[in-house]
């Protein structure tokens, strides 16, 4: 009878979790452990299996209705079409009372930076391809958004 | 700009459906929601084991696919994409209800190693005869008599192919719970799948 | 017998310079800056479970105001004081700072993300005001959090003047 970890082992090797070396010793066992044999063969057989075997469902609900509660729920939680631009995107984390309907944008291309006013005072001082920046004097901070 | 050429929708691949969406053609977004509507909903119930919530929550991932849109960049399938943003939903919910009672037996269960100490040994076809459909439905069966957390890891390794490290990241585990919980649950699937066998065959 | 005389002050007066050096507490030089260098994380929810994270103190959460979250959890809280002549590496969590000054009156900022395996990869390198953290001004590097939808990450750098 195998510990627990000799058959955690055992379970590792069948899903290729075991280091280079360890999966060597292993093997180099495994001719003449019938024990481990078994239980190895059994892992794989159940893994073949329960995937090439996985459950399947189908929406209970018609397409229509499915889409719209989709769309309805797109609509309220964000009322313009995502970003024209990657650049853009952290907008929508601005709350909404100082944000989306305050901006101006100047719109130019990726790699020139684009002027952006925010309703609080703040201006978007430059837009890389990587990130955005935001600065406030009043508040004395600078945050750079990642892409 | 949405609507201004008008697409055969259908008909096109999933990556010019989500290269438009990214623009903001919601008519490109739906074909995308049909075309995986299923699979997405199938992933949710397998976690869940509940239609109501199932529905829920892949609608969600769908709202939140949409938002997150200008994040996708192909390093997956889309539907892979959309997938891992259900079983998130699903993982936060499963965190949230805790159902600590019936988790503590099978964890003591898990941890005295159960009346299954070994796995069944294999049979030389313990499937034999019986119909694909057949066969998805007793797995499906059986998964569902697992606790959430022996489910929750099945279904990522096996049906979301992640390693036990991501798992133990995904779940909040260390990778020691992945792999013992990862074994039982394989333990009790091949006694149950045996189970069943024996009963309808009686 | 002069001259040898002459090396043992010299030694004595090295070893006594030596000896003040050890003895001097870490004093603050002109050109020294205090900075507090923070890795928040901004989300609607509570911490992950068994994470004992402490709120964003009010002037951090007074800085991150326009941002909708409505916690923002301190995952690391370093205090540093960075030497004009020396650059150095602040360890935050899964991330690194390395920060110097450039002589220019510039504080150069490089985030450099570490993953599993101990690979340390550059995010971001930026240059911000010296002046501008003596007077006590916040310099906030964020993103997308990619595994929790809806969250964003904070490293936040603030001047302790």
């Amino acid at each position: 009878m195998k510990n627990t970890e000799q058959l955690l082992d055992l379970q590792a090797y069948v899903d290729g979790e075991l280091s280079e070396e360890r999966r060597r010793q292993i093997e180099a066992t495994l001719p003449a452990d019938l024990d481990a044999q078994e239980l190895v063969a059994g892992l794989r057989q159940l893994g073949t299996l329960i995937r090439a075997h996985e459950p399947v469902a189908t929406v209970p609900a018609a397409r229509e209705f499915y889409w719209n509660q989709i769309r309805r729920q797109i609509e309220a939680e964000q009322p313009k079409a995502p970003a024209a631009s990657a650049a853009l995107g952290w907008l929508r984390w601005l709350i909404p009372a100082m944000g989306v309907a305050a901006v101006a944008v100047v719109v130019s291309t990726q790699q020139t930076p684009r002027e952006i006013t925010l309703a609080g005072g703040g201006d978007v001082t430059a837009v890389d391809v990587s990130s955005t920046v935001f600065r406030s004097e009043s508040d004395g901070v600078t945050v750079h958004w990642i892409q | 700009m949405p609507g201004s050429v008008k697409h055969d929708y259908p008909s096109e691949a999933d990556d010019a459906l989500v290269k438009w969406s990214q623009q903001g053609d919601t008519e490109a977004f739906e074909q995308l929601v049909f075309r995986h509507r299923d699979k997405i909903y199938a992933r949710a119930l397998m976690m869940m084991r509940n239609e109501d919530q199932a529905l829920e929550y892949s609608q969600e991932a769908w709202v939140k696919a949409w938002q997150r849109l200008v994040q996708f960049q192909g390093e997956s399938s889309f539907a892979t994409w959309v997938t891992r943003i259900v079983i998130n939903l699903c993982l936060d919910q499963l965190r949230r209800q805790k159902r600590v009672r019936t988790e503590s037996i099978e964890a003591m269960d898990e941890e005295s190693g159960g009346v299954e100490r070994q796995l069944p040994a294999p049979e030389t076809n313990p499937t034999a005869g019986l119909e694909q459909d057949e066969l998805r439905r007793r797995i499906d069966e059986a998964l569902g008599k697992l606790t959430d957390a022996h489910r929750t890891v099945v279904v990522l390794h096996e049906f979301e192919g992640l390693e036990y490290k991501e798992i133990a990241k995904r779940v909040g585990i260390s990778i020691g719970t992945v792999m013992s919980r990862l074994f039982y649950a394989r333990r009790r699937l091949a006694f149950l799948l045996q189970s069943l066998k024996r009963e309808r065959s009686e | 017998m002069k001259h040898l005389w002459m090396i043992r002050l010299g030694c004595l007066r090295l070893g006594c310079l030596l000896i003040m050096g050890l003895m001097l507490p870490a004093a603050s030089v002109a050109g020294d800056l205090k900075l507090r260098l923070e890795l928040a994380w901004g989300t609607d929810g509570t911490p992950p479970d068994g994470k004992n994270l402490k709120e964003l103190d009010t002037k951090g959460r007074e800085k991150l105001r326009h941002f909708r979250w409505k916690n923002y959890w301190v995952v690391k809280s370093t205090q540093i004081d960075l030497d004009s002549k020396a650059s150095q590496k602040v360890p935050l969590d899964r991330c690194q700072v390395d920060l110097k000054t450039t002589g220019d009156g510039q504080v150069e900022v490089r985030l450099q993300s570490i993953n599993d395996a101990k690979e340390v990869k550059l995010v971001k390198t930026l240059h911000h005001s010296l002046e501008a953290f003596k007077r006590g001004e916040f310099l906030i590097i964020a993103g997308d959090d990619k595994e929790k939808w809806n969250d964003a990450w904070f490293v936040i750098i603030r001047g302790e003047p």
